[in-house]
């Protein structure tokens, strides 16, 4: 692995990737950042927690999933028990359980932090990238999907702590505002319909 | 609220293990012995994504809540779910799709009137504003967070020394949320919040935004205590 790096340019080479991932990450900080924004919103106006912020960063990071940052909400507001909520997170990430596969190769021989955090982010426009990462070299790749994972995953958590701080600051217009869920899982199904479309 | 605190770091934790563990199954399985996944098992993952996707679609319908009823009993969220597809198909655009979509919803339930509450409450010990079992309140049959209870009732300009029942349904094993809820009420002013079993009699008629309505003074809703706003 070594003797690759310094083929390649050592540092200079992962400054390259690294940038090359801040440009393409630039759509994902347009879209976690605002649709971050909108679950703080959600969740400070409507989960009745106390500390809205800190628990919307929280579980922003410990889900890196927009739908279930979205679903939990209205479990959260009506204390619904524990099971419910696990029920709740394996239907709305059901498919995360599928976009491993085609990362097992690639990922191999990372060390156990690295690969952790990895595998803990692998959310769907985050996998995208991953996947249409045209870094050949291994070592590299590996490097991208990283900078890829933790520029986005930064992204998602700022944009969702904001929100909920000026949720609960604004008075932000809300009634509906729950309807974003049905909107994303409609954007989600239809994306899906049209990539089943295109195969045949 | 120590309660709450815990309750939602555990939530938070339920929900990053299933999902973790949703993530790393695919590795668990199937990294350390070098083997390929069978073909068969991505292609199952196409086919039953779309459907669970399908039915939360249905079930975050059926979960809307436009009011007095029901949301999918009324046009507004298949006219905002329409333009949401609509403008995923032509665009692409999830972000823009979902917050006009959203939009729209909001704005239709605005102007259709479909205010989430009556337009007047009965603070009637008969038939109390408040109920709670198990863990949920409800204010006017609506589902509630505890924390939002205090605002509903300035918003219908209820009287800071009015007793407030609260119902009890059910069998109460546990009386830790009865008395979070009554804490609530105590901290935001509402010094009379009381637990019943049953339904008395002794009635009340508050309307929603007396105030604005130019109704304050009148006999059924005298002023409120000073520190009102």
């Amino acid at each position: 692995m070594l003797r690759q790096f310094s083929r390649q340019g050592g540092r200079g080479a992962r400054f390259a990737v690294f940038s090359r991932a801040v440009v393409d990450t630039l759509p994902i900080l347009m879209g976690y950042s605002t649709m971050g924004f909108a679950a703080g919103v959600l969740m400070s106006v409507e989960s009745g927690a106390p500390f809205a912020p800190l628990w919307a960063g929280l579980s922003a990071f410990a889900f890196v999933s927009g739908t279930l940052s979205f679903a939990i909400v209205p479990a959260l507001a009506s204390s619904e028990s524990l099971v419910h909520i696990a029920v709740l997170a394996l239907c709305v990430n059901f498919r995360y359980a599928f976009y491993g596969f085609s990362m097992i190769g690639r990922w191999k021989n990372i060390p156990l932090l690295q690969k952790l955090f990895l595998v803990h982010s692998l959310a769907d426009e985050i996998y995208a990238l991953d996947v249409a990462c045209a870094v050949e070299d291994p070592a590299m790749n590996r490097f991208y999907c990283l900078c890829n994972h933790a520029l986005s995953v930064m992204y998602w958590v700022c944009g969702t702590t904001l929100g909920a701080v000026a949720g609960a600051a604004l008075p932000i217009p809300s009634k509906g505002i729950e309807f974003a869920m049905v909107a994303l899982f409609l954007v989600i199904f239809t994306d899906q319909m049209r990539d089943a479309w295109k195969k045949r | 609220m120590e309660e709450k605190v815990i309750y939602m770091l555990s939530a938070v934790a339920v929900g990053w293990a299933v999902t973790f563990a949703l993530r790393a199954l695919p590795f668990a399985l199937f990294a350390g012995r070098g083997r390929n996944p069978p073909q068969g098992v991505e292609r199952f993952g196409k086919v039953v994504s779309p459907v669970v996707i399908a039915g939360l679609v249905v079930y975050s319908y059926s979960t809307l809540d436009a009011g007095g009823g029901p949301a999918w009993l009324t046009p507004w969220p298949y006219l905002a779910g329409a333009l949401t597809v609509a403008l995923q198909l032509a665009f692409r655009n999830s972000l823009a799709s979902i917050v006009a979509g959203t939009a729209l919803y909001m704005s239709l339930l605005s102007f259709s009137g479909c205010s989430s509450l009556p337009d007047s409450i009965e603070l009637d010990s008969r038939h109390p504003v408040l109920s709670i079992s198990g863990s949920s309140v409800k204010f006017a049959d609506r589902l509630v967070s505890f924390n939002k209870v205090p605002r509903l009732l300035k918003s219908y300009d209820v009287p800071y020394d009015r007793p407030i029942h609260i119902l009890a349904e059910g069998d109460l094993h546990d009386l830790r949320p009865a008395r979070q809820l009554m804490a609530v009420l105590c901290k935001a002013g509402y010094t009379r919040p009381v637990l019943v079993r049953e339904r008395h009699t002794e009635s009340m008629t508050v309307e929603r935004d007396a105030h604005e309505r130019g109704m304050r003074g009148s006999p059924m809703a005298p002023p409120p205590p000073e520190r009102r706003r």
